[in-house]
């Protein structure tokens, strides 16, 4: 064997034994295993059933000691006197249950509609609070108002391309039963108008503006308000598709994550979320579609949505891109072919790629 | 000649090896065109549709890399009247990605699915593995023996010896080395579990956790295993003694093999391993366990244990840290077999030899 050669056999069964003395020495060793490795990644799939299960079996366990407490009833005997008093205990519940039926049901109203309006009156001075602190902060001066409905009608292009290229989505709703769709964000109305054309029932919520008045006059059900208490409102696995063109570059991603949780729970099983938006790996949108936006909160590349999308629980997620470029704006092919063709064509690839995408996912 | 694969992304062994073995070609005087499905990774649309006619034709060569299944690939290989050599670089088997992401357990099946099915295909004309392990893997699903030819990845391994280390990283990374390092993409067969654990008994049998600092690729498709690497690392208590880097840039991977004591690889399934070539071209030494082609990618007197327990991994890895006599040697041995086997020069002879007589 050369001097350099090392003796794999020898040294392994060194280690071995090596191994085995330390670990006689060191006792039995405190390491737990690791487990069963399918059970661990199910229970990181729903973290929430996982760490509220032991609380809330706590919790009735306190219940019910209190229970015993109050009632100051262990050592008394229990007895059960059902075949003596049983019927006519029944017949008193059933009475009174009639009679205080009403009375119980308005109450619960009233409890209901208290709690949403002490919601809103607290959604209401968060936000004037918040407009109080930005008063301060700019001195007291009035903030700018910048007028998004105008810079949409400029901007977000013409009726018939905004139906030409939404018209793509109408696969997802086959029909009636396919159902309601909400639009969040849904401006002019434009997808509402195509599902009515193809009979799928739809409703939308934006902000007040001309635009949704005007597709409201047309008869769409577009409604003024904001997403999160729109989505509140919906029961759960009511919805049969949610969409949202361009709007989710305009949340902060805790917003982003608090809608992708909730359209998850209003939409039945099966139910198709589609989230259109800015294709930022096409490098001519940052000349374009996403800097001439100045309320653009952030990017948001189409493989974090995906992620996101994943996260929130959906599954079988489809990317679809759209919006390509001009042909007069793309680079011309080199007609001699060769390396120079390749490279223009790999150029308007990279640079003029399609301008928007859109996440497709199912609840 | 042509050369056609499902994607070419920057920094992948399918991709650097599909590129290299067109220079391979070209310096022989082959004409070869290569054609991806994909270019860059998350564009549309799938470019082998946009292949000229040629490349069906009888006369034609056609390289096929197999690395995941792949629609249009299927779709060419029926169509095609070419000789066809499929260049295997193994799948990663389906069932380490069940109950992690379902994409990827089904496009993972769909690969096991064609190799399979390639593996049969009377039409196949020959199979170029990268290692004994693939060759061996393939020959157990029906390849003709006759047929199976081997030859390592070609990767451009001297961009890697010559680039510069970021300067930054070397410095932090000087003052905090690394006493094992791992390089590979955060996917559920590269052994990072086993790692941790290994971290814990080292931890038991000489009073101080390694420093363990994993680089690699994390896709967040992945993120359920991901969360439970965290998850472990904190149950384990390993949480200053664990880095996790993500995907770095060639000069941090030079600066991340300079500054670390030892390689640990506890992979699985591997097809070949690039990073342990790395390691052993830029004088890491390798502590590894016998899964996948590991074996075969290490010299034949490196470190690697078979059917070990997480004690005796721990020990190899404290012996390598600690004596540095074995350490030179094992450095010296890796080298000399890494320069021997997967110099550029070597891989190109091989792959050369192994199409000529296909």
């Amino acid at each position: 064997m050369a001097d350099d050669a090392v003796d794999i056999e020898a040294l392994i069964a060194e280690i071995r034994e090596e191994a085995r003395a330390l670990r006689a020495r060191a006792g039995p060793g405190n390491v737990a295993p690791f487990g069963d490795r399918a059970a661990r990644l199910r229970a990181l799939a729903q973290p929430l059933a996982s760490e509220v299960a032991p609380s809330a079996a706590a919790a009735s366990d306190r219940a019910l000691e209190r229970m015993r407490a109050s009632a100051d009833l262990p050592s008394a005997p229990l007895d059960s006197h059902r075949a003596l008093l049983g019927h006519t205990v029944a017949l008193m519940k059933r009475i009174l249950r009639r009679v205080l039926s009403p009375f119980f049901d308005q109450q619960a109203r009233f409890n209901v509609a208290g709690i949403d309006a002490l919601a809103n009156l607290a959604r209401r001075l968060d936000t004037l609070e918040d407009a109080l602190a930005r008063h301060r902060a700019t001195g007291g001066d009035p903030e700018p108002c910048f007028d998004y409905a105008a810079f949409e009608a400029i901007f977000r292009g013409s009726r018939e391309s905004l139906r030409a290229a939404q018209a793509s989505y109408l696969d997802l709703f086959p029909d009636a039963a396919s159902g309601p769709v909400l639009d969040l964000g849904c401006g002019p109305g434009v997808f509402l108008e195509l599902l009515r054309e193809s009979g799928v029932p739809g409703f939308g919520v934006d902000r007040c503006n001309p635009a949704t008045t005007q597709a409201a006059l047309a008869g769409l059900d577009v409604r003024t308000g904001d997403f999160f208490e729109t989505l509140d409102h919906c029961p759960a696995q009511s919805l049969g598709g949610i969409v949202a063109f361009q709007v989710v570059e305009h949340l902060s991603l805790p917003a982003l994550q608090r809608l992708l949780r909730l359209a998850r729970q209003r939409l039945r099983p099966g139910g198709v979320l589609v989230l259109e938006s800015v294709n930022l790996a096409s490098l001519i949108t940052h000349a374009r579609g996403w800097t001439i936006d100045p309320t653009h909160a952030q990017p948001v590349h189409p493989l974090t949505l995906r992620f996101l999308v994943e996260q929130a629980g959906f599954s079988t997620i489809e990317l679809r891109y759209s919006g390509a470029v001009e042909a007069e704006t793309r680079l011309e092919p080199d007609p001699a072919g060769g390396a120079a063709a390749r490279n223009v064509e790999r150029l308007n690839r990279i640079v003029f790629g399609p301008q928007d995408y859109a996440i497709v996912a199912r609840a | 000649m042509a050369i056609v694969l499902p994607s070419l992304v920057p920094d992948d062994a399918t991709g650097n090896d599909a590129l290299g073995m067109r220079q391979v070609l070209t310096d022989a005087g082959y004409e070869v065109a290569l054609f991806a499905g994909r270019i860059g990774g998350d564009l549309p649309g799938d470019l082998l549709a946009a292949a000229p006619d040629w490349i069906h034709r009888r006369a034609a060569r056609v390289v096929y890399h197999l690395a995941s299944g792949w629609a249009a690939g299927r779709a060419f290989l029926q169509r095609t009247s070419a000789r066809v050599v499929v260049r295997d670089h193994n799948i990663t088997p389906a069932a380490f990605f069940d109950d992690v992401n379902d994409e990827f357990a089904a496009a993972a099946r769909s690969g096991e699915a064609e190799r399979q099915r390639l593996a049969n295909d009377p039409r196949v004309g020959c199979w170029l593995a990268c290692s004994p392990f693939s060759a061996a893997s393939a020959t157990g699903l029906g390849a003709d023996p006759a047929k199976v030819r081997v030859a390592a990845p070609l990767h451009p391994l001297e961009q890697l010896e010559s680039a510069a280390p970021d300067l930054r990283r070397l410095r932090a990374w000087t003052e905090h080395p690394a006493d094992a390092l791992f390089v590979g993409r955060f996917a559920p067969n590269k052994g990072h579990l086993q790692m941790l654990a290994i971290a814990a008994h080292y931890r038991e049998l000489f009073g101080r956790a390694p420093r363990l600092r994993l680089v690699g690729r994390f896709d967040p498709r992945l993120w359920r295993w991901r969360a439970l690497l965290d998850q472990e690392c904190t149950r384990l208590g390993l949480g200053s003694d664990v880095e996790i880097i993500g995907e770095v840039d060639l000069a941090t991977l030079k600066a991340a093999y300079l500054t670390s004591h030892a390689f640990l690889c506890c992979s699985e399934h591997e097809g070949f391993c690039i990073p342990l070539v790395e390691a052993g071209a830029l004088g890491v030494p390798v502590v590894a366990t016998d899964r996948g082609a590991v074996a075969s990618t290490l010299a034949p007197d490196a470190a690697v244990l078979r059917d070990a327990s997480a004690d005796e991994i721990a020990v190899a890895l404290h012996r390598v840290l600690n004596d540095p006599a074995l350490r030179d040697r094992l450095v010296q041995n890796q080298r000399a077999h890494v320069r021997a086997h997967f110099a550029a020069e070597v891989v190109a002879r091989q792959i050369l030899a192994a199409l000529e007589t296909c």
